[in-house]
């Protein structure tokens, strides 16, 4: 398990892997597996971000 | 070649060894000849190399883009040629103006004229290291997260990024299309009033670009600051440099000494802003790119992929809400400028750090930059240099103020510079080409 390079949670998130795969083939975009891992690790704290905009409507 | 442009183009060259400032010299003068007169008749320009110039490549420090010639200057650029500039070429930046500097690619690295060991900060990394070191008068940057601000804090130099609108867009590359600013960069905050000048008002071309009267900026210098409430902003980051706030607490002291009224204040909603901020430049800068990202995934850099990727993370939903949380700062905003004229802070808590030292986890680093939440609400923000930090390098105040509130940060910016002289400080490597010695026309 590595730390994501985003601050998000160590890579060992199975289904955020999941959900970047499939965001990054809607986009049709073929990073390598490092780079789906930093991305897997980043979305947990991107997720939370957004959703503190939602925040105080 | 004419003589006097071969002797200046042979001189920016030999300044700018080992720096890596400029990625094209137009030595040919493919750019074509400056206009015999006008307010910048005899001044040399470097232009930030995703910004169109007639007869050069626009290579935005990327092997996607296809090396051909320019067909047309850019808007900004053509202004500046028909007011009497001429442009000796193109500066280095990140690819596409976003990311990290990238060591493995083709193009220079830009090396800070103040220590070659450190990074010039960027974006707009060549067009300020070739405004400190004395290559060029002036400089046009661009500025979507503090691209012109930060290098003009790293490397000592003056840079204004405008309103939002304020100067076309035409004939730039776009990053994120909703905070993208074309903005001036040189010594003084005279010379940037000048440019700022030549390079406002609108463009058909650009729809974003404001219609709205051009204020006579050099004219307006020398209105008295006095009795001017300056809100003064102390923003938190991991880390700062040692000085930092000495040096900040001494321009504060200046200003106060030029009659201003301070007034602490903290920017409303400061981190939702910059949340929406990090939104919108992921979604824009992911829409503008994907095509070709798809296609050419491997010839963008690792720095570039890593910024611009997260993009797929936010929903369209996602997107919208950051733009309604920065609609509600500008109202928020209103208020507060009600109560101030401006607001000044460091522009960055950090000073140059080392080449190499930012890649990867550049946006973690970018903490330490207190610039985005201007761009986010499309205000004016001016960028001058102050005391050094207890390292020597170059620290930026940052003055801030309302849309198209350029005057008054650069009022106040140019009172600023006539009582103190660290715009006027000079890296030893560079002392004997002082400004003072960069006349001659194109």
């Amino acid at each position: 398990m590595t730390q994501g390079r985003h601050g998000g949670e160590p890579g060992g998130d199975t289904g955020g892997r999941a959900v970047v795969e499939t965001l990054l083939a809607l986009h049709g975009l073929r990073p390598s597996e490092d780079e789906v891992a930093e991305l897997a690790a980043g979305l947990a704290e991107a997720r939370h971000a957004a959703a503190a905009l939602r925040e105080e409507r | 070649m004419s003589t006097d442009r071969a002797a200046r183009l042979d001189r920016i060259a030999g300044l700018d060894a080992g720096l890596g400032a400029f990625v094209t010299l137009d030595r040919d003068g493919a750019a074509g000849p400056a206009a015999p007169h006008g307010p910048l008749a005899g001044w040399w320009l470097g232009i930030k190399d995703v910004i169109d110039v007639a007869g050069l490549p626009t290579l935005a420090q990327s092997r996607v883009e296809s090396g051909d010639p320019a067909a047309a200057d850019a808007v900004a650029v053509a202004r500046t040629r028909a007011a009497g500039a001429a442009v000796a070429g193109k500066t280095s930046t990140m690819e596409y103006a976003i990311g990290a500097p990238d060591p493995d690619g083709p193009f220079p690295v830009p090396r800070n004229p103040w220590d070659r060991d450190r990074w010039t900060g960027g974006s707009s990394s060549g067009s300020a290291a070739a405004v400190a070191a004395g290559m060029v008068r002036a400089a046009l940057g661009t500025d979507t997260g503090g691209s012109i601000r930060m290098p003009a804090a790293f490397c000592g130099v003056t840079g204004l990024k405008p309103s939002f609108g304020r100067v076309p867009n035409s004939g730039s590359r776009a990053l994120a299309a909703s905070a993208d600013t074309i903005g001036p960069m040189a010594r003084t905050v005279r010379d940037c009033a000048v440019l700022l000048g030549v390079l406002a008002g609108p463009d058909d071309g650009d729809p974003d670009s404001a219609d709205r009267p051009v204020p006579d900026y050099a004219a307006e210098l020398e209105r008295d600051v006095r009795g001017l409430r300056v809100g003064v902003w102390r923003p938190d980051a991991p880390w700062e440099a040692p000085g930092l706030w000495t040096a900040y607490d001494e321009a504060l002291e200046v200003l106060g000494d030029l009659g201003c009224r301070p007034v602490p204040v903290e920017p409303p909603a400061y981190r939702r802003v910059l949340a929406a901020h990090r939104v919108t430049l992921r979604c824009e800068s992911l829409a503008e790119h994907r095509a070709r990202l798809a296609e050419r995934w491997d010839d963008y850099s690792p720095g570039f992929r890593e910024s611009v990727a997260p993009g797929i993370y936010y929903t369209a939903a996602d997107y919208l809400d950051a733009q309604r949380v920065r609609r509600a700062a500008v109202r928020e905003l209103r208020g507060l400028f009600e109560s101030v004229d401006v607001v000044v802070s460091p522009t960055a808590s950090v000073t140059a750090p080392p080449v190499g030292s930012v890649s990867p986890g550049f946006e973690r680093w970018m903490r330490h930059v207190h610039t985005g939440y201007w761009n986010s609400t499309g205000c004016p923000a001016l960028s001058v240099p102050m005391r050094p930090a207890a390292d020597g390098l170059p620290l930026g105040l940052q003055i801030a103020a309302a849309p198209f509130g350029e005057s008054a940060v650069l009022r106040l910016g140019h009172a600023f510079q006539s009582r103190t002289g660290w715009h006027r400080a000079v890296p030893a490597h560079f002392f004997n080409t002082s400004v003072d010695d960069l006349g001659g026309g194109g």
